[in-house]
């Protein structure tokens, strides 16, 4: 009599559609990761003993927000855009001015943010922003 | 798979933030890490939230105090909505003054192209 041998078969795990979910996975991360890094403009500020900033005149260019958003330097309007390049041709002749920046109470945060981006490309080195109290 | 086994152990999902805000533009600027960082949140209506966590205006000081006697250093990013009237930033810069705050980092959108 023959005895037929019984062949276990041979156990497999299907790897195939790991393979497709994994790439897809990957696509899925790839496309949608951004890094958390968050931009924006720094500032020192003064401790609460700290005396108020006394300047002459001419040492510093006086920045100004109006509440309906204009923007002027020493008192004259300039364009939002050409701020910049204004403080930077005075700041050629006298890089040590102080740029005084001081902001309308009902003017809109954007515009403080948008002089102040203004003032630090200019390469102003010292900048004094007025928190609250007189203008 | 490298790449995958990267992906999935680094990635965490970006959470709802406490106040929905707008944040202005700027091309200047310096990066910062949000976890290296106090966010204080000021949303369009003067309503403040700490760290996604809703407090009340006259109680940030104290709150920022009592952080900053743990870590002198630390720098506090001031998420404020581009609405809001400067008068709310002012007190907010006020508070943080008082609180010892050595620097504040105005947060913004960042602009590429001028």
């Amino acid at each position: 009599m023959k005895i037929l041998k019984r062949r276990h078969p041979h156990p497999e795990i299907p790897l195939v559609s790991t393979a497709d979910v994994s790439f897809l996975l990957l696509i899925f991360f790839l496309s949608t990761t951004i890094f958390a890094a968050q931009r924006g403009i720094s500032l020192e500020l003064p401790g609460p003993m700290d005396r108020p900033l006394l300047l002459e005149p001419s040492k510093m260019i006086r920045v100004s927000v109006e509440a309906d958003q204009s923007v002027r330097m020493d008192g004259e309007e300039v364009a939002a855009g050409t701020l910049g390049r204004s403080l930077r041709e005075k700041l050629r002749a006298k890089p040590d001015l102080v740029v005084r920046l001081s902001v309308d109470p009902a003017a809109p945060y954007a515009v403080l943010v948008q002089t102040l981006d203004q003032v630090k490309l200019s390469g102003a080195r010292q900048v004094s922003l007025q928190t609250s109290g007189e203008r | 798979m490298l790449l995958l086994i990267f992906f999935l152990s680094t990635t965490i999902f970006k959470p709802r933030e406490a106040l929905s805000v707008r944040l202005p533009g700027a091309y200047a600027g310096e990066r910062f890490r949000k976890e290296e960082a106090i966010r204080i949140w000021l949303g369009p209506a003067g309503e403040v939230s700490f760290n996604d966590a809703s407090a009340p205006p006259d109680r940030v000081g104290e709150i920022l105090a009592a952080k900053l006697v743990q870590n002198p250093k630390l720098i506090i990013a001031l998420y404020a909505d581009a609405r809001v009237p400067y008068a709310a930033v002012a007190r907010m810069l006020d508070e943080m003054q008082l609180a010892r705050a050595p620097r504040v980092i105005f947060a913004a959108e960042q602009r590429k192209t001028r």
